[in-house]
């Protein structure tokens, strides 16, 4: 496939997702004109390039969808849910049309797809008079010569650069010319020299009189795909077909061009209908793309913003750490040559590095608001399927997160609001027998706090039974029956692997492969999972987070030769400790300030020759709620560490979670406590 | 950074472990380093040497020695890090490997390289693309995803 297709179904997945949000955020408002008129608009576009890249099926398909969105669009009809719905379905069905030469089961597929909307259509257009359809087909129809003709005037103005668009300025003065009866004048002034003249440039306008049954929306819309890309007037001239009259359009032409208002010449074959619109009348329309900001109220994120490729950000990101990376080098040669102006540009070195690894790692986060919209998406669809009315409420979306963190956040939240949702909220009924409010809330709530994303989801529904987890875990074997559990340790039994409680195995939550993968997911991105509920109030999952998957905050030691970096985050004490006062044998302990601590002394088990130093030091880091010690050499400084990944083949297979270049080239592990306790006690 | 596979090329690099010849097609030889810092990796396994600090990016080392099977020894001045880039499910991986000395980059055209089995010697034909021969020598082709996609292999069956 080439690359002009690639970028077209990159294009269809943008129009998807703001279409997605569009119709979610109608869904509170169907009032709400504006979002039905930038749909109308984003259908039309994708109609538009879906035909000019050949991707016939989508431009099809698109053609109906944009024909159904035109009735709400001209208020005949008022949009109702089902359509909203109907429309978010197709939307999905949409991306799997973007193929050139399709086969037949998309063939089937877009077939299917338009006669569903044709009978959306039809279900609107059914129940209103015939002069809907017209609509919907295009105004071609011949114009009666009737007096209730009214006479208009339209300059239009396009811009330069309006060709390179792809619209055709010809077709709307046809499409004009098909509304009435036209005098239309041409206006040459701008035309350059031909030595001057760029071809792709547009230098011609438009002064249009038309003589029209049509209403001045209907004018309007002619122009609706080009507001921001020319200047477009609209006045009345006449309430009755003045065409043939010269005198009188000069006239017009003599008052626009002096400035004067002009007034619409009355007869007293203008009704009251007609007297109606004259609010509308002097409405002149004057829209550029510089004047007036673009009225797409749902997609403003994208206006002052680029698109760049995610594996350039990440090429980025690996050179701003190699950058570190020599940089500390240099700094290390400098501080041993000791020469006056190496030491000044240097440290002016180390500062622009600094500043440009920030602004770096600020360009790879991105705000959870980007993934909000598949919440939203998924609570309305569930709501629907299981008939439970479900409010979806946010906080803090604009948090942001390392865009490969939240990539690979999106199916553990999924997971966990499908649980709320499936499992936790209640339905109506037994909402209103427990006295609650009979529309469930989900709340979504997003806070940083120092290194860390804190994301917390709660349902307000029947909490957890921990009952009958218990009873559930005593079977599947997972604790035993005599064991004793805090209620605390009982919740966190769902997140064994195997476990699932609900009696009936739904097509939502699916089969109880659920939340020790989610659990899973978390860790692997070194963040931490914990539930709390209480019954029939509420079941709260909190999940922390690292800003970002390649920087840590850690602290460098030293263990014989090597060097290893332990994150600050678990880090609780740092103790000096003699070697001889470490106990050996059946219990690895140490005794810190009254208590027996277990431990790992690093040395012994990295290095092994038994000629560990005298001097070590205690690190104290939490471990499931417990301490744990990990008994280094050396202290070195607090560290901010590049975490690079130790590659596929070493993978999971070990205690680190990767390496980190230090100053002088070498490489400090980093530590993944979790897995170093668990591997070796 | 060259992380591409080249396909399509004739052209081998030879190098030696102990006292067999090998070959890699040279659309998978990135670099060749001598002998540089490397970070072990505790508790790894044994042909594991550990990590390496390739230009910024981190990439782990195997000892050819142990890898397949060969007894250990010393490092001399022509043990060479050799950087092979390779595919594994997909992905493509890059990796280092211990081997005693470089020779040379030989071209042998497809029809020069037979099927390992032919040969009397014990080897492992898994892991081997074809055998040929060079100045009266054979020169064992590996077959690299094969050879890093096992956790550890050994190349001889059984020495005679």
């Amino acid at each position: 496939m080439n690359s002009f297709a690639e970028k077209f179904k990159e294009e269809v997945k943008e129009y998807c997702e703001r279409l997605e949000s569009g119709l979610l955020q109608l869904e509170h408002e169907p009032e709400n004109q504006q979002i039905i008129d930038e749909i109308f608009r984003i259908m039309h576009s994708m109609k538009g390039s879906g035909g000019m890249f050949g991707f016939e099926l989508i431009s099809e398909v698109t053609h109906d969808l944009e024909s159904l969105y035109d009735i709400f669009r001209s208020k005949k009809q008022k949009i109702d849910p089902e359509v909203i719905s109907f429309t978010l379905d197709s939307i999905d069905e949409l991306l799997k049309l973007a193929t050139i030469s399709p086969t037949d089961e998309e063939e089937k597929l877009a077939a299917k797809m338009k006669s569903d909307t044709k009978q959306q259509i039809a279900r609107f257009t059914d129940e209103t008079d015939s002069s809907i359809r017209e609509n919907i087909m295009g105004n071609d129809n011949s114009v009666s010569l009737g007096l209730n003709q009214q006479t208009w005037y339209i300059s239009f103005v396009p811009n330069k650069e309006i060709l390179k668009n792809g619209t055709n300025p010809l077709y709307l003065i046809d499409e004009l010319n098909a509304l009435g009866e036209c005098n239309i004048q041409v206006d040459f002034e701008k035309l350059p020299a031909l030595s001057e003249m760029n071809p792709e440039h547009c230098y011609v306008s438009w002064s249009i009189f038309i003589a029209t049954s049509e209403n001045i929306d209907t004018l309007r819309d002619v122009f609706i795909f080009v507001n921001d890309q020319a200047e477009i007037q609209l006045e009345k001239v006449s309430s009755i077909n003045v065409l043939h009259d010269e005198a009188i359009l000069a006239k017009f032409l003599n008052t626009k061009f002096n400035g004067e208002d002009w007034m619409p010449l009355e007869t007293e074959l203008a009704n009251q209908e007609i007297k109606q619109d004259e609010k509308e009348e002097t409405d002149v329309i004057l829209k550029s793309t510089d004047e007036i900001p673009k009225n797409s109220i749902f997609a403003q994120t994208t206006v002052d913003s680029i698109r760049v490729d995610s594996q350039k950000i990440d090429q980025y990101m690996n050179l701003v750490s190699e950058l570190i990376t020599s940089q500390s080098r240099l700094e290390l040669i400098a501080s041993k040559l000791n020469h006056p102006d190496l030491e000044a540009i240097t440290e002016n070195f180390e500062k622009l590095s600094r500043q440009l690894r920030d602004n770096a790692f600020d360009m790879s986060l991105i705000p959870l608001a980007s993934i909000a919209v598949r919440f939203k998406r998924l609570i309305h669809d569930l709501s629907k399927s299981l008939e439970k009315e479900i409010v979806l409420v946010t906080e803090g979306m604009e948090t942001e997160l390392d865009k490969n963190i939240i990539e690979k956040l999106i199916e553990p939240l999924l997971h966990i609001i499908r649980n709320s949702i499936d499992h936790g909220i209640e339905n109506k009924e037994e909402r209103l027998e427990k006295l609650k409010p009979p529309v469930g809330t989900v709340l979504i709530k997003a806070s940083t706090a120092g290194s860390y994303v804190l994301i917390e989801i709660e349902d307000d529904g029947a909490g957890l039974d921990l009952m009958k987890i218990r009873k559930k875990a005593v079977e599947k074997g997972v604790i035993r029956d005599e064991a004793q559990l805090t209620d605390d340790e009982i919740a966190q039994l769902i997140f064994e692997p195997g476990f699932s409680t609900a009696e009936l195995v739904t097509d939502v939550s699916g089969r109880g492969v659920g939340m020790d993968v989610v659990k899973k997911r978390i860790q692997e991105m070194r963040g931490m999972i914990e539930l709390s509920t209480e019954k029939n109030h509420y079941t709260r999952i909190s999940i922390r987070l690292p800003l970002s998957l390649s920087i840590i905050d850690g602290l460098l030691t030293r263990v014989g030769e090597g060097y290893y970096v332990i994150p600050s985050s678990v880090i609780r004490k740092i103790h000096f400790i003699k070697y001889k006062s470490l106990k050996k044998g059946f219990r690895q302990v140490v005794e810190l300030e009254g208590a027996q601590l277990p431990y790992l002394n690093m040395y012994d088990e990295f290095v092994g020759d038994g000629n560990a130093p005298e001097d070590q030091l205690v690190i104290v880091v939490s471990f499931n709620n417990q301490l744990f010690g990990l008994v280094v050499d050396e202290v070195i400084h607090e560290y901010q560490a590049v975490i690079k990944p130790l590659g596929r083949l070493l993978n999971g297979k070990n205690a680190f979670s990767g390496a980190s270049i230090l100053g002088t080239g070498q490489l400090a592990l980093v530590i993944d406590t979790n897995k170093m306790i668990k591997k070796y006690s | 950074m060259a992380t591409e596979i080249i396909h399509g090329l004739d052209s081998y690099f030879t190098f030696r472990i102990g006292n067999e010849l090998f070959a890699v097609n040279i659309g998978h030889v990135t670099k060749i380093l001598e002998l540089t810092d490397i970070t072990s990796v505790p508790n790894s396994p044994r042909y594991f040497k550990g990590i390496i600090n390739l230009f910024g990016d981190v990439l782990p080392v195997f000892d050819g020695r142990l890898k397949f099977g060969f007894p250990e020894i010393k490092y001399t001045r022509n043990t060479c890090i050799l950087i092979f880039v390779f595919e594994l499910d997909d992905q493509l991986v890059r990796s280092g490997i211990v081997v005693d000395s470089v020779e040379k980059v030989v071209i042998f055209e497809p029809d020069q390289i037979k099927p390992a089995p032919l040969i009397g010697k014990g080897f492992n034909a898994e892991f081997i693309h074809g055998i040929a021969t060079f100045n009266d020598e054979f020169v064992i082709i590996l077959n690299l995803e094969k050879i890093f996609s096992e956790e550890e292999i050994s190349l001889i069956n059984a020495v005679e």
